[in-house]
């Protein structure tokens, strides 16, 4: 299958990442469904707009991998500006929800630019790598780095800013960046959150109702018990749709930071794990599809682009399962939001330009 | 061979394997978690959430029925519904809105008197609701669980003084129906019945979830008291005894 996947053309990749990434949509559709069917609203509310996002979003899909990756790559600068802006624009005129300022309010539905800004960020860090070499391309990428993620620290977005760095990680590391560099990184990093347990309490306190939770079970340990729970609930073969008790009426954000543990009790061990399937499918995929004979720099950015989502999703799933502190950050494609939806499927349809190997009736060929 | 790379390399093959075997541990871990969760230590967590959730209650019998000799009924006991709103739900406008029509819907409509509308520190209620009025609640309220339609039972028997001062009266003592004077009193524990008990699931807000009640010991009704007396003769009993 592997073999199949290096030779195939475009056509190919385009219908393998877009139908897995789409019935994996539908599978969140049906997620959320159930997540908010115990909710003062009709569960059709959610789940409805959540397809609508859905279809949207494969259509964007489908033109963003219409268009000539060289077009992507020699423009990065220009597009990363676009998408970076609103990252800024968002701290002064977007909306305050559960304590982070980082939606615009559209009325009818809101966006997250710090969702929809991601592979474009991985664009512009592929772009830096393949144009500079040494310590001057370390610099760029870092400082584009900081600079880029300022803004949703700012909002304060930890889990989000969390991805962003994975992104940098990739493109760095797959860059052929020093392992010497990457132990002071590590090296910073730890420090940094030592400081930050010393300062801030209630950090350590979180780490301790992460590792202890059932020491705590009301207090620190509440929330990492409440996924337990409701994954137990779900047994083999789940509760059924609409019918996660526990989901409805404990689990904090069962449509959005809680989904997979929601989708756990809802169906099971049978219809949950085919989700870390479905994620470690469209990995290999990408990596195969980074396997033929393209450029360096599409390489970088395919691998860069689909483990930056990929790390997303474990970390969202590693968060509900009680292997990693809870985080706040959604699961891709299946969790409430169609600001992510937009950014996955963008992100899939540039995977897909960028591994043409050679164009032919696309936006933009010479 | 796969950490170290070509000095200003764009792309890593080698790398990029190393972290995709890395993401591929990583996805096993996971399901190795979720299967443990989800199915092998399953029986222990459940039974952890039903400790935090599920609470205990007792089901009232029902109490039984006193007849005279001729199987008349003399007392009885009659389910009632009332509406409780709890005054917090009252902030959100919705619920608000939703209550004053349904206020206006029963009034003018005559289902209710002004006589059952109670209003204490705490809540708002409407009492004695007909099946009419639960049917009107219902499709105003809709699923809303700020609108609870709770049962009560009240004690009744037949409207004249002779017949209820030879039945006595009945007072509620913790959630139970208790005689306190006349028949009701003498034939207390035949009309009583034996309680059983209940266990329900209690969201993260005290508020019970629906589909999750469950009867653990049945109770036993109590039993119906026939009396050795025809009820014309209780009538005329007290008036030749008045005379």
């Amino acid at each position: 299958m592997i073999d199949r996947i290096k030779k195939s053309d475009s056509s190919t990749a385009f219908s393998g990442l877009g139908a897995a990434l789409f019935l994996l949509g539908l599978w969140g559709c049906l997620s959320v469904f159930s997540a908010t069917s115990g909710g003062e609203l009709s569960p059709f509310y959610f789940s409805g707009r959540q397809f609508l996002w859905l279809v949207i979003s494969t259509v964007f899909f489908w033109m963003s991998a219409k268009i000539n990756f060289d077009i992507y790559m020699s423009k990065a600068p220009l597009i990363a500006f676009i998408f970076f802006i609103p990252l800024i624009l968002v701290l002064f005129m977007g909306v305050e929800i559960n304590g982070m300022r980082g939606w615009f309010d559209f009325g009818l539905f809101f966006v997250q630019p710090s969702e929809i800004a991601k592979p474009f960020f991985i664009l512009l860090l592929s772009h830096l790598t393949a144009k500079h070499e040494g310590n001057k391309r370390l610099a760029l990428i870092a400082g584009t780095f900081f600079i880029w993620t300022l803004p949703i620290i700012i909002e304060p977005d930890w889990g989000t800013t969390a991805v962003y760095f994975a992104g940098f990680f990739f493109v760095f590391f797959l860059g052929g960046g020093r392992i010497f560099h990457i132990f002071i990184g590590f090296a910073a990093i730890l420090s940094a959150f030592v400081i930050a347990i010393a300062c801030k309490p209630y950090i350590f306190k979180r780490l301790y109702g992460f590792l202890e939770p059932e020491k705590d079970p009301l207090g620190a340990g509440w929330h990492i018990m409440q996924f337990k729970y409701a994954i137990a609930r779900g047994g083999f073969s789940g509760e059924g749709l609409g019918k996660s008790i526990w989901s409805n009426s404990y689990l904090p954000l069962s449509y959005s930071d809680s989904s997979f543990a929601a989708i756990a009790e809802s169906v099971g061990f049978l219809g949950s794990f085919p989700i870390i399937v479905g994620f470690i499918f469209f990995l290999v995929w990408s990596f195969c599809l980074s396997a033929k004979q393209i450029p360096a720099e599409r390489k970088l950015f395919i691998v860069s682009a689909a483990f930056m989502i990929a790390t997303q999703a474990f970390m969202h799933i590693s968060v509900n399962l009680g292997l990693l502190p809870p985080t706040g950050i959604t699961l891709p494609i299946l969790s409430y939001g169609g600001s992510s939806i937009m950014s996955t499927m963008i992100a899939a349809g540039m995977i897909v330009s960028a591994s043409v190997e050679r164009g032919g009736g696309r936006i933009g060929l010479p | 061979m796969f950490v170290s790379a070509k000095k200003n390399s764009v792309f890593s093959e080698g790398r990029a394997t190393l972290l995709l075997i890395g993401f591929l541990a990583w996805g096993a871990v996971m399901s190795l978690r979720l299967a443990e969760i989800g199915v092998f230590t399953r029986d222990k967590n459940i039974a952890l959430c039903e400790k935090l959730a599920r609470r205990k209650g007792v089901i009232q019998p029902p109490r039984g029925r006193i007849l005279d000799r001729n199987g008349i009924v003399l007392a009885w006991s009659e389910r009632r519904h009332a509406l409780i709103v709890e005054k917090q739900f009252l902030r959100n406008p919705d619920v608000s809105e939703k209550l004053n029509r349904i206020l206006e819907r029963l009034t003018s409509s005559g289902l209710t008197a002004k006589k059952d509308f109670i209003e204490d520190a705490g809540t708002v209620q409407i009492r004695n609701l007909s099946a009419e009025a639960m049917d009107c609640i219902r499709e105003i309220a809709g699923v809303s669980k700020a609108f609870k339609l709770t049962p009560r039972i009240e004690r009744k028997s037949v409207d004249y003084p002779k017949v209820r001062e030879l039945i006595g009266e009945t007072r509620l003592d913790n959630g139970r129906m208790r005689g306190i004077s006349g028949a009701e009193e003498e034939w207390d524990i035949e009309l009583s019945g034996v309680p059983g008990e209940y266990s329900v699931m209690l969201d993260r807000f005290g508020k019970i979830i629906e589909g999750t009640f469950r009867v653990e010991k049945g109770m036993i009704p109590g039993t119906d008291v026939n009396l050795d007396l025809a009820l014309s003769e209780i009538i005329e009993f007290k008036e030749d005894h008045k005379q």
